[in-house]
């Protein structure tokens, strides 16, 4: 299996949206890397695969998935992952990441990133699926910690300890969103800073920050604002512990100019060179070379 | 508390409760659930709001001409309704929405307050049709040279093909100037009014002849070019296409104008 990447950039990149697709050709210096939204590029032909193109032409790319529903209760849909794994071998991808969420239940899709119960037997359903994705794909894939509005009674783990043991039976990576830990902290109480100690940060290989919606007794991960100060906080502490890493700026509604985007992206890149002054040099590809032999 | 609280909670449970949300039945879910400082309610409200509201935009954006025509409000009711009847069975909202056209139908027919409104069915066909088109795959240029090289009787047999973008439509309304009509924002920052006429209009939607080019096109053709074209899309033989739609022009018989479908890219391909 061939591991994730990502780790070779360990910069600040772009979710790239189709209306900023003139600017950031134009500007292509300016933005390292970009992520692509992986289930608006699906399509064989058409404008999509043109765009898509010209993009893989110029800047490297990672994929980000949310149409897998690795928590549904029904098997991995084999079709789509045959279409993702054609999408990410022809486009030379970094990373495949997707949500620990569902999205498909047994009678429909449900354009949202929901959450479950961390109990036993979601740990072993989701744990086999992850390993089949894994085997499907031949690659390493990120899971990634989503923002939850709602909470179960009788878990058998926090979201931390369900995650670590994922990494550890699965081996797959942590695409871990400082956003999504600050809104469950705000949400459902769960503390963003007790989290990060008991996270496998060391299988963090990419970040994701991106602004949410105050809705003032409770926040909505709306991707539609600039970074606040409590989540630039939350990367900080993450980054004090895990080195640079390949951080993404993540706007989706209310889309702003490219230099409010650019703007954003440059903070985060200010982080990660300060982290590189801190931090000695650690080569978390090698590590997976180790372990995936 | 509930009995199910005494027990985890299954990924079945919960993905019952989320399907029971989407019909508006929030307490599904609220039953499995525990209290956190947001308040349950507000949960279940947020995941209902965006989910509801992903669907909702889409069809907006879909059928933004119609939005138009019935006002933010009233469209937002409309298109609300309609997704709470037609769940999402794929992944893909940008291929969400086929059935709204005949939503709209329905629509139409049962409310006294659109009965002047009636085009409305066509131009929601018309706005799913250049959807369709805007993300179909890339059409090839036609093989002109290897066309050439067939026999007669080769040639008698083939199919011609439609490009993969091409769709087409019999309105009984001009939902074309209409549509044209509210892509220009003067009209609607004016409030101008238009005009709805009725009566047989043809319409072929397509991206054009280039195969970079994802403009989109709305040609109003004549009955005779629509029925040929129509004969094409249902797989009409090449031979018969020239007997059938044979054209008198000043004593001499015409075949139909193969030459001009082709250049604009309506016609792309052929089978054997």
């Amino acid at each position: 299996m061939v591991p994730s990447s990502l780790n070779a950039i360990k910069s600040a990149g772009l979710g790239f949206r189709m209306p900023h697709f003139a600017d950031i050709m134009k500007r292509r210096d300016e933005v390292p890397w970009i992520e692509l939204l992986l289930d608006n590029w699906l399509c064989e032909d058409g404008i999509v695969a043109d765009r898509l193109e010209q993009l893989i032409k110029v800047f490297p790319v990672t994929f980000h998935g949310v149409g897998l529903s690795i928590a549904s209760s029904s098997p991995i849909d084999e079709e789509y992952l045959q279409r993702v794994k054609v999408l990410l071998d022809k486009s030379d991808a970094l990373v495949y990441s997707e949500h620990l969420s569902f999205s498909r239940t047994t009678s429909q899709f449900i354009p949202d990133l929901l959450p479950f119960p961390f109990t036993s037997k979601t740990l072993d359903h989701i744990s086999e699926k992850i390993d089949f994705v894994q085997s499907f794909l031949n690659r390493q894939m990120l899971i990634e910690n989503v923002s939850a509005y709602i909470d179960f009674p009788n878990n058998d783990f926090s979201e931390e300890e369900f995650i670590t043991d994922l990494v550890k039976r699965t081996g797959c990576g942590l695409l871990l969103d400082v956003n999504n830990m600050y809104v469950n902290q705000v949400n459902l109480g769960r503390d963003a800073k007790s989290a990060l100690e008991h996270l496998p940060l060391e299988a963090v290989q990419e970040v994701h920050l991106g602004g949410h919606e105050d809705a003032e007794d409770y926040l909505i991960d709306a991707h539609n604002n600039k970074v606040c100060p409590e989540v630039w906080d939350i990367y900080q502490q993450t980054i004090d512990r895990t080195g640079p890493v390949a951080s993404l700026i993540e706007w989706d509604n209310d889309i702003p100019s490219f230099d409010v985007l650019l703007g954003e992206q440059q903070t985060a890149q200010e982080f990660l060179n300060a982290a590189q002054i801190t931090h000695p040099a650690t080569d978390y590809s090698t590590a997976n070379e180790m372990k995936y032999g | 508390m509930d009995d199910k609280q005494l027990s985890s909670i299954s990924l079945n449970d919960a993905e019952e409760a989320f399907d029971a949300l989407m019909q508006g039945e929030t307490g599904e879910l609220s039953k499995i659930l525990k209290e956190t400082p947001i308040g349950q309610s507000i949960g279940v409200n947020v995941y209902r709001q965006t989910s509801m509201s992903a669907l909702v935009n889409a069809i907006k954006e879909t059928f933004e001409t119609c939005q138009h025509v019935l006002g933010e409000d009233y469209f937002d009711q409309c298109a609300t309704s309609f997704c709470q009847l037609y769940p999402l069975f794929h992944n893909d909202l940008n291929a969400y929405g086929s059935d709204f056209p005949g939503f709209m139908v329905e629509l139409v027919e049962s409310r006294a307050e659109l009965s002047s409104l009636k085009f409305l069915c066509d131009l929601s066909a018309l706005e799913w049709a250049l959807n369709e088109a805007f993300f179909a795959p890339k059409k090839h240029a036609f093989d002109v040279n290897k066309f050439g090289t067939l026999t007669d009787e080769q040639r008698g047999a083939l199919n011609l093909k439609l490009g993969p973008d091409v769709r087409l439509l019999h309105s009984h309304y001009n939902v074309k100037d209409i549509y044209t009509f509210h892509k220009d924002e003067e009209n609607i920052i004016n409030d101008h009014s238009f005009e709805v006429t009725s009566g047989d209009y043809y319409y072929v939607i397509h991206r054009g002849s280039s195969k970079e080019n994802f403009e989109l096109f709305v040609d109003q053709v004549d009955e005779y070019n629509f029925a040929v074209l129509s004969a094409i899309q249902d797989e009409c033989c090449f031979i018969d296409l020239c007997e059938n739609f044979a054209q008198n022009v000043e004593g001499e018989m015409h075949p139909p104008p193969f030459g001009d479908y082709i250049s604009k890219g309506i016609v792309s391909d052929f089978v054997l």
